[in-house]
């Protein structure tokens, strides 16, 4: 190793680089993208395996690109370009119905095991599920419907809240019993959040002829209430015992 | 998933780009010239990830003053110009 050589290297490549293509492609990128993190790693991997070729190969290795490299390189910024300025957003509510189906299927694949391993699996926990199972089901019948995409229930910042705070931490399953209980209810209640936002913004405008719908967000917010109650007396139980 | 994709297809784009591009010869040279390739490769590397940092601060800066529609025109054009420009010049080549 070689101080003056890393450093002669550095800004050799380092003024190079500087409003080069592959520096506007991380600007770009960056600022149309919600990631900058995903964006700096990729370009950070790519352009260091493109060093780490280059000085292995040296002088030789501009002769080993092949040709055709160019012609794909140029294909994927048009492809690039048309994806940036033609792709559509999400519509939030599809955001937020999708976070809804992982959060519980993970409630359905965790929570069991969280009182299994407290020994407090029971007929009520079970229920507890079959009708998470069943809330699942919904949120992807929405999808599927497309149900409320283009409605102006994508306007609410309540909506970019709530759906920041859809997600089932893992460590659940290692935590003790009476923390991963409040993670559950915690979790429960903000599940509860979205059915009474969608209830809410369905009921207030008489535009949405949707009582079928409105019954069973109904019942849904009964269950989760229900639900959260009957985590809570696992909670009272805990404490009880020591 | 969305993050795998962008991580997935920024890192592609970005490699096939450099191939052959002035940086990627630039340090060819130096390796060449000095013989050190474990220091090429160290100081080439911390460079362009400096460079990197820089543009993913100034985008996620921009970000914030220019509307989002404006910026995602711009951006596919550069992109587009670029393939143009790419295309254009390898087929002459």
């Amino acid at each position: 190793m070689d101080i003056g050589i890393i450093f002669a290297s550095f800004a050799l490549v380092f003024l190079a680089e500087l409003g080069d293509k592959t520096q506007l492609v991380a600007l770009s990128l960056t600022s149309t993208s919600k990631n900058p993190f995903s964006v700096f790693l990729a370009t950070s991997l790519a352009l260091t395996l493109s060093t780490i070729i280059a000085a292995l190969l040296g002088g030789l290795a501009s002769r080993f690109v092949p040709s055709f490299t160019a012609y794909i390189t140029g294909i994927l910024f048009l492809i690039f370009g048309g994806i940036i300025i033609f792709a559509k957003e999400m519509p939030k509510i599809k955001e937020c119905f999708l976070e809804a189906v992982a959060l519980e299927n993970a409630f359905i694949r965790y929570v069991p095991r969280v009182f299994e391993k407290a020994g407090k699996l029971d007929y009520q926990i079970i229920n507890i599920l079959r009708q998470e199972k069943s809330h699942a089901e919904v949120f992807k019948i929405l999808i599927k419907e497309k149900k409320l995409f283009k409605d102006d229930i994508n306007k609410l910042e309540e909506l970019d809240h709530i759906t920041k705070s859809l997600s089932f931490p893992k460590k659940i399953l290692t935590s003790p019993f009476p923390i991963a209980l409040n993670e559950i209810v915690r979790q429960e209640k903000i599940g509860l959040e979205v059915f009474k936002l969608i209830h809410k913004h369905i009921k207030e405008e008489e535009h949405h002829q949707e009582d079928e719908l409105m019954h069973l967000l109904e019942d849904l917010i009964h269950e989760e209430e229900e639900h959260i109650r009957i985590f809570l007396t696992y909670g009272n139980e805990a404490s009880n015992e020591k | 998933m969305k993050n795998k994709s962008l991580f997935l297809s920024t890192f592609l784009l970005v490699f096939l780009a450099e191939l052959g591009d002035k940086t990627q010869i630039a340090s060819f040279g130096k390796a060449a010239e000095t013989g050190n390739i474990l220091s090429v490769i160290i100081g080439g590397s911390l460079a362009l990830i400096a460079a990197t940092v820089v543009s993913v601060f100034l985008g996620h800066y921009i970000a914030k003053i220019i509307p989002e529609r404006v910026l995602k025109l711009i951006s596919g054009l550069f992109f587009i110009a670029t393939g143009v420009v790419i295309l254009i010049s390898s087929l002459a080549g």
